[in-house]
């Protein structure tokens, strides 16, 4: 903050303050609810936990908590807020109920809760709210939008939510809730009248419209929502962002004296290289399809994951984000499917076969396969033949795959044993380019005081398809490679020394550690170990002459975060 | 660059960046929006974790220098405890932020609690 900006900060305090003295004189108390606008709450835990500073009505409604509804996330931040800034006093037993019983009672239908599920799974994405510039622009100054469209609330809840803002955060009104001098005074290009209300206005007119406390969703899931039964064996398909894909099983097994809790078993596989984790851990599902677990490996704690998954209302997909590090930026996108004893292909280690390659192994990720299989029960299109059957276990087989020198290029459909993947494999002549994924990504300096934000990257091979130009689209995809990476100047500034500082990039893994934080003295005007650097893809192609491409993406090395806004909940 | 010669000191440092200079070449007319990942902090300028150009080379720095000032005022809700309310205690370790930064506490919740 410059001293500029700091003295406007100053000034516009003192002016809000004044101008909120005027407001209390002119405007009538805090609007309250209609008493019949909130949902009952009935468990004695909440009413004792909550009660003495939230009273029942005569209804049975608790001022505020009745007239909200929100994620067991949204819910957990209530709580530790009352904790610090209230004066509330609860055991982690207790707290552990009231999320549950709030969650469930006072959550989202599934269909709400959807659009801000990136926001629970801790994903670092790019996000643009449409459907009001004013929302977005007075709530994503600070926080994600993820925050605020995974709430519903009465139109009185949404107008106590900015006298929050106001209360807590002084500078607020300054920042960003009002708008900073006169209202503009020329008039629209077709005459209408020009909305002088200040953002914030506009904001919460919008919030209350668009996300009111009851709906047709909330009341439809409330009506039919039940403990999700996931008791039995569900095949695994994931990403782990670096390795690549990864297959095998989660045994969930229901909890007899609580029926939305679970212990899993899991174990998998990373595809390419055939790396076996395994993994136990703890469930529950909150408001009938939020998943929220915690596993570990034979490690221990320091390998533990947080799980946040949405169950299918049909309980045969589980689909969600597993996830662990300082800034939860570590993990894999996992999707489970239910599974008895038929036979399933989820994949294969590689996607992509050489035009003319004779005995090139596939090992094919499945379940239940067929201890019989034999050549003729795989079938990879034309111009492919399996010509053995290298090794078979039920969820693992392994064959030789001949590819005709005459095989069309492009990507084949998978048939094992009556089982299919789609586009499983892509038959190639050549690597054209790579690409390095993700398309940006950010680290954050630490190890000393604040945990390291680590970034993870990948190289992705292409072909450029029948037209024989890049990036168009009939380019073949053929997966993950194997780069040597390395990091280039990304020279934003005269005598940019930002590569010798922000840390390593491991050169076979693509894993980029950031430095320590803290000022560095060598640098100039002691900056932190921080910057902007290229993340360099290269991978030789094997061709003749061998030609080697190149690929590079940005990486932003920045500074830690003081405080974590952003609480996650964990299952037991 | 082939086709100039440098005729002033500003103009020699330029030359003497040998990789492509992506803030200095840039087009003439409004550049795109940078990309700012989710979450991050766009409060005034420059940014928490990015400039408005998307990099970190117009960041505050180093971030402890005002540090204790973002505290004190309540300027970063999101990033820096503030004095006022959340954490009235937590420079009371730190004679000064800059040299005792290693003092101050970190107060991401307790998953325990």
């Amino acid at each position: 903050m410059t001293k500029v900006t700091r003295a406007m900060a100053v000034v516009g305090l003192l002016l809000v303050t004044l101008l909120a003295d005027v407001a209390m004189t002119q405007q009538p108390a805090a609007p309250t609810a209609k008493p019949d606008e909130g949902m009952p709450i009935t468990d004695a835990t909440v009413l004792k936990a909550c009660g003495t500073c939230h009273r029942p009505d005569d209804q049975g409604q608790m001022s505020r908590i009745s007239f909200q509804r929100k994620t067991p996330e949204g819910w957990q931040s209530t709580i530790q807020r009352m904790a610090a800034l209230n004066g509330l006093s609860i055991d982690p037993q207790t707290a552990r109920q009231v999320v549950k019983y709030l969650s469930n009672h006072l959550g989202l239908a599934p269909e709400e809760a959807k659009p801000a599920a990136w926001e629970a799974e801790r994903r670092l994405i790019d996000y643009k709210y449409t459907a009001s510039a004013d929302a977005e622009f007075a709530c994503i100054q600070c926080h994600s939008m993820g925050r605020v469209i995974s709430q519903r609330r009465t139109r009185s809840e949404w107008d106590l939510l900015i006298a929050m803002h106001r209360g807590w955060y002084p500078l607020v009104d300054n920042q960003v809730f009002r708008r900073n001098g006169p209202p503009p005074r020329d008039p629209l290009p077709d005459d209408r009248p020009r909305d002088l209300r200040h953002p914030v206005e506009k904001a919460i007119d919008h919030l209350a419209r668009t996300f009111p406390l009851k709906t047709p969703e909330w009341t439809a899931w409330s009506a039919t929502m039940r403990p999700a039964r996931l008791d039995g064996t569900w095949t695994l398909s994931g990403w782990d962002l670096g390795k690549g894909a990864v297959y095998g099983t989660v045994r969930i097994t229901a909890d007899p004296a609580a029926p939305d809790e679970f212990t899993t078993a899991i174990s998998y596989r990373v595809a390419r290289t055939g790396e076996t984790i395994t993994r136990t851990g703890r469930g529950l599902v909150y408001t009938g399809f939020q998943w929220r677990g915690r596993s570990t490996t034979a490690a221990g704690a320091d390998s533990a994951m947080r799980e946040v998954m949405f169950v299918d209302r049909d309980w045969r997909q589980i689909e969600g984000r597993w996830f662990m590090g300082g800034y939860d930026e570590v993990g894999l996108d996992v999707r489970l499917e239910r599974i008895h004893t038929e036979t399933r292909v989820l994949g294969t280690d590689r996607t992509a076969l050489k035009q003319g390659g004779a005995g090139q192994e596939l090992k094919i990720y499945g379940a239940n396969l067929p201890a019989g299989l034999r050549p003729a029960d795989i079938d990879l299109g034309p111009g492919l033949t399996i010509s053995r059957i290298v090794s078979i276990t039920p969820d693992v087989a392994t064959a030789a795959v001949d590819v005709a020198a005459t095989a069309s290029l492009g990507a084949r459909d998978l048939f094992v044993a009556g089982a299919s993947k789609p586009k499983a494999v892509v038959v190639f002549d050549r690597v054209d380019a790579i690409k390095v994924k993700p398309d940006w990504a950010m680290a954050r300096v630490g190890g000393a005081t604040f945990p390291k934000m680590l970034a993870q990257f990948e190289a992705w091979a292409f072909h450029n398809g029948a037209d024989g130009r890049p990036d168009t689209a009939d380019d073949l995809n053929l997966g993950l490679v194997d780069a040597a990476w390395s990091m280039e100047e990304y020279a934003a500034t005269y005598g940019d020394d930002d590569i010798k500082h922000v840390g390593t990039l491991d050169a076979v893994t693509g894993r980029f550690t950031p430095n320590v934080d803290g000022p560095n003295p060598v640098r100039k005007g002691s900056r932190n170990n921080i910057g902007d650097v290229w993340v360099v893809a290269k991978y030789t192609t094997g061709a003749t002459p061998a030609a080697t491409v190149r690929a590079r993406t940005h990486l932003l090395v920045t500074v830690p975060l003081y405080m974590r806004f952003d609480p996650t909940v964990g299952g037991q | 660059m082939k086709h100039l010669t440098a005729i002033n000191r500003k103009a020699t440092r330029m030359e003497e960046v040998t990789k492509d200079v992506v803030a200095l070449q840039g087009p003439p007319q409004q550049p795109e929006p940078p990309h700012i990942p989710n979450g991050c902090s766009l409060v005034f300028s420059p940014g928490w974790e990015a400039d408005r150009n998307g990099g970190t080379a117009g960041l505050c720095q180093p971030v402890e220098r005002d540090l204790f000032d973002c505290h004190m005022g309540c300027f970063w809700p999101a990033q820096v405890p503030d004095q006022l309310n959340h954490a009235p205690d937590w420079t009371a370790k730190c004679a000064a932020a800059q040299k005792d930064w290693r003092k101050i506490d970190l107060i991401f919740p307790d998953e325990k609690k």
